[in-house]
């Protein structure tokens, strides 16, 4: 014990004496880690973050597309939707006893590129969501908002607003439809936290007055599978001129109600085998799961991430490498240094610990500045993308991983001190100091 | 009766007994090469008592060094025996050695050897603490008044002097209040101002911790000084 304080001692007086070199193998370190951090922090939070918003929902149905693009638009409010599908069609696949709960989704407009979403009181509940203040809407052009909409845009109950077209920012205003604020959600750390909710009624009846025939716009902007398109309606900049002479055809024959997506609560497990294609073979829309899309979208980001973390696990390998090049040329100056060591009554395993504990000293400091940069990092990214994305990430939270990360970069460091260490062990006494 | 072989000395009718300190039987030293044992140095019997200052004098090459090592246990003698202070170094272990060098004997080496990273007084507290003595600060301090270079307690070696640097040496190695005090060429760089200004102040540290010093050079500059020299060219 004795040995080992003197040892660490030593330590740090000889990283002290380089202050340069030891703060580049930190920083180094610190960076490989901490961008593995980051990673970490960012990918878990999406992972737990898009579970929870697809709890509970089996299957999604809409208008055809990509399946992936339903999936994000209608249970994570991400991407634009793939079109809308008439109401009686939707409700023909429904009506069937494999389907317990279907909660009908109305995408299409939004407030301050909050989006609002018609829907049923349903959808609060599968989420779980309760009232902050206030009640949930009984009739149309009563909202209910979420707590971030509510903290971010500063709505406040009774207050009224007007809920623009599209889901982009300067969408042309809805004025002569106003909404009332009737309610404010708590926080449920869910997708539910950015939306505004109301029926679906209130959407139908803002399209209807427009001339659209009860269209929730979507569709009708953004043709099928055309996905050049899609940027197109999000900075939401089209007309409702524009866009009815776009659907002039359609206009006529379709004066029926139309829902952007049902989100759909099988009753058995078995219906998974063949409710999915009974949807896709006997009608216009398609079905997709959230559990296959998100398993897709995750080995689609996996290249990235994979290419991401090979990058910081170089610039660790190279903060290792830094820390065993460093410690054996320093061991060719301290050579008489260690010697003395021994004369001054050290035993060699003092001297092994003295360059040892250099090596771990290096790797604690780089890994705690990579947690420290890792989810700064995190929190800077949550920070600013807040506005602009429907992902909240915090840089305060930890996950089991982490300590996979850290225990690697101290491994590493201690094993690139463990040649140079072994060498001072070795260092031969007396030819050292007669050398001279 | 063994290390009991008494010195007289003294004049008059004052006789003080003296203790042996060094005694050395045989001894063959070297180093083991490819093609064998390469003995270095060969000294049939050595008696140094307590309080006997001696000159190892030599020409390079001549065993100084090697005797030294011997004399700290830093190395085993090939052949014979050498006892120091009663302890046959030869039978000790390996830390056994250690410790009892880092107890018993002062070192001076010839290139004044610090640790460079740590400053004066941390070199002399490792000192003690790698000698298993009690942290004492007020010791150091003393050692370096009675050396004249308390001022350089918080100093780096870097930033000494070679004269401060000696003496920072000369203290670490009275400082754990050893019996013997080996000096390898201690003087060889030094002018003659310096090389007798640096003697002075192993004598004076020597006399009043009550060291014996043995100081292996080719300087002859020191040899009058010294009561006893031990010519190892000759006896090679």
């Amino acid at each position: 014990m004795n040995s080992f304080v003197t040892a660490l001692g030593l330590a740090w007086a000889y990283l002290r004496q380089r202050p340069l070199a030891t703060l580049l193998n930190i920083v180094l370190l610190g960076l490989g880690v901490g961008t593995i951090i980051a990673l970490i922090l960012t990918l878990a939070q999406a992972e737990e973050r898009m579970g929870r918003d697809s709890a509970g929902i089996d299957l999604v149905i809409g208008a055809k597309g990509s399946p992936l693009q339903l999936i994000l638009s209608s249970v994570f409010q991400m991407d634009v939707p793939t079109g809308n599908v008439p109401l009686t069609e939707a409700a023909r696949i429904i009506a069937t006893p494999q389907v317990k709960l279907a909660i009908p989704l109305a995408l299409g407009d939004s407030y301050k590129t909050f989006r609002i979403v018609g829907t049923e009181a349903s959808y609060a509940d599968l989420y779980s969501a309760t009232l902050q203040e206030g009640s949930l809407w009984t009739k149309p052009f009563e909202a209910v908002v979420g707590a971030e909409t509510a903290r971010l845009t500063g709505l406040k109950l009774g207050q009224n607003f007007a809920g623009s077209h599209g889901l982009g920012e300067g969408g042309d205003a809805h004025a002569d439809h106003p909404y009332r604020v009737v309610g404010i959600l708590r926080p449920t750390e869910s997708v539910v936290d950015r939306l505004i909710l109301t029926s679906v009624e209130s959407i139908w009846a803002v399209h209807n007055d427009a001339g659209e025939s009860g269209k929730a716009k979507t569709r009708a902007d953004k043709p099928k599978n055309e996905h050049d398109e899609r940027h197109h309606q999000d900075d939401g900049k089209h007309s409702h001129k524009h866009h009815g002479e776009d659907t002039l055809d359609e206009h006529n024959h379709s004066a029926e109600n139309e829902i952007t997506a049902y989100l759909i609560q099988y009753t058995t497990p078995l219906a998974a085998a063949s409710f999915p294609r009974m949807v896709n073979e006997s009608s216009s829309m398609q079905s997709a799961s959230p559990a296959i899309e998100i398993s897709r979208l995750f080995a689609l980001l996996g290249i990235g991430v994979t290419t991401l973390k090979i990058f910081a696990a170089i610039m660790m390998v190279c903060a290792a490498l830094g820390i065993f090049i460093g410690l054996v040329n320093t061991l060719n100056e301290r050579r008489e240094d260690l010697a003395l060591l021994r004369l001054l009554g050290a035993t060699p395993a003092t001297v092994f610990l003295t360059v040892a504990l250099q090596g771990l000293a290096l790797g604690l400091l780089g890994v705690i500045l990579g947690l420290v940069l890792g989810h700064l990092g995190a929190e800077w990214m949550g920070y600013a993308m807040q506005k602009t994305h429907r992902m909240q990430l915090t840089g305060w939270v930890f996950f089991k991983e982490e300590a996979v990360v850290i225990g690697a970069a101290a491994t590493l460091a201690v094993s690139a001190a463990l040649i140079p260490a072994w060498r001072a062990y070795r260092n031969a006494v007396p030819e050292t100091l007669n050398s001279a | 009766m063994r290390g009991g072989r008494k010195f007289c000395s003294g004049n008059g009718n004052t006789f003080v007994i003296l203790k042996v300190l060094i005694d050395i039987e045989s001894l063959e030293a070297g180093y083991h090469a490819p093609s064998g044992k390469q003995i270095v140095v060969k000294i049939d019997r050595l008696n140094i008592a307590q309080g006997e200052h001696t000159l190892l004098l030599g020409p390079s090459g001549s065993g100084k060094t090697t005797l030294l090592n011997v004399l700290s246990g830093l190395v085993l003698p090939l052949n014979g025996k050498v006892n120091i202070d009663g302890v046959s170094i030869g039978v000790l272990s390996h830390a056994q050695r250690d410790k009892f060098r880092s107890q018993k004997i002062g070192l001076v080496m010839q290139r004044l050897h610090l640790i460079s990273a740590l400053n004066v007084e941390d070199n002399l507290l490792l000192t003690q603490r790698l000698a298993g003595m009690p942290r004492d600060v007020k010791r150091i301090k003393e050692v370096l008044a009675a050396l004249q270079i308390a001022d350089k307690a918080q100093k780096f070696p870097r930033s000494l002097s070679q004269g401060e640097a000696q003496r920072v040496a000369i203290a670490r190695a009275v400082l754990n209040r050893p019996n013997l005090v080996l000096a390898d060429e201690l003087t060889s760089a030094l002018d003659d101002s310096n090389c007798d200004i640096a003697i002075d102040l192993l004598f004076a540290q020597a006399r009043e911790h009550g060291a014996t010093l043995i100081v292996a050079t080719h300087d002859a500059r020191i040899k009058s000084r010294f009561a006893r020299v031990h010519d190892l060219g000759a006896a090679a």
